[in-house]
């Protein structure tokens, strides 16, 4: 099987802006879920 | 934890519900239904982002709960003794201590949080596995792109463990 790398060099940069937005939305969820947790503790 | 049904019964099942659906189910039905009627539009993102937000609070509320119910009852005995009252004691006394005992199942939740970001790709998010199925689609190759997002994941995950494991140590918790 020949492992194209090519594929990814054309698509790192994608990969580093997708990582960037994937650790924003988690890092904003786990957040907000904190905050909004403690409401619920009623 | 309110001994009133009435006060407790909405928040059971706003846990229950969002606990109980799977949470593709919840991410579609947050985007297409409940964020357009509510706000008028959305965008992939914020939906993902509510949508994440709203399922972490219904299993972090329980971790908090749990960890305060850990919480021996005679120290909130005591704390009420020297004069503290209901919110005092919650602040200075019983949250400090569930917080530090929350630490491990916290940072399961926030890798958990982290893998299930993933699902945003489904409503077109531009996420990591989004952009692995980009890839995947314009090359029609599969051990390329996913090899890749696998990769990535990993890096997120071993470094947040890492991190929590530290964050543990530093912390001293049992």
């Amino acid at each position: 099987m020949d492992f194209r790398f090519d594929i990814i060099v054309e698509y790192f940069p994608f990969f580093m802006e997708g990582m960037g937005l994937t650790i924003l939305m988690s890092v904003v969820g786990v957040l907000m879920g904190g905050v909004s947790s403690v409401f619920l503790l009623h | 934890m309110s001994p009133k049904v009435f006060v407790r019964l909405p928040f059971i099942w706003y846990i229950n519900f969002l606990r109980g659906t799977p949470l593709l189910v919840q991410l579609f039905l947050f985007h297409y239904a409940v964020l357009p009627a509510v706000l008028g539009s959305t965008t992939p993102v914020i939906s993902v982002m509510v949508t994440l937000s709203l399922n972490s609070s219904a299993y972090v509320a329980e971790i908090f709960r749990a960890g305060l119910q850990s919480i021996d009852k005679g120290q909130a005995e005591a704390a009420h003794s020297l004069g503290m009252n209901k919110i005092q004691v919650m602040r200075h006394v019983l949250l400090p201590q569930a917080f530090k005992r929350s630490i491990p199942p916290l940072g399961n939740e926030f890798i958990v949080l982290l893998k299930d970001s993933s699902l945003g790709a489904m409503i077109a998010a531009q996420e990591l596995l989004y952009w692995g199925r980009a890839a995947s689609g314009q090359y029609l190759r599969v051990w390329e792109p996913y090899l890749m997002v696998a990769l990535v994941y990993l890096i997120l995950t071993l470094s947040l463990t890492y991190l929590l494991n530290y964050m543990e140590r530093r912390l001293d918790v049992k």
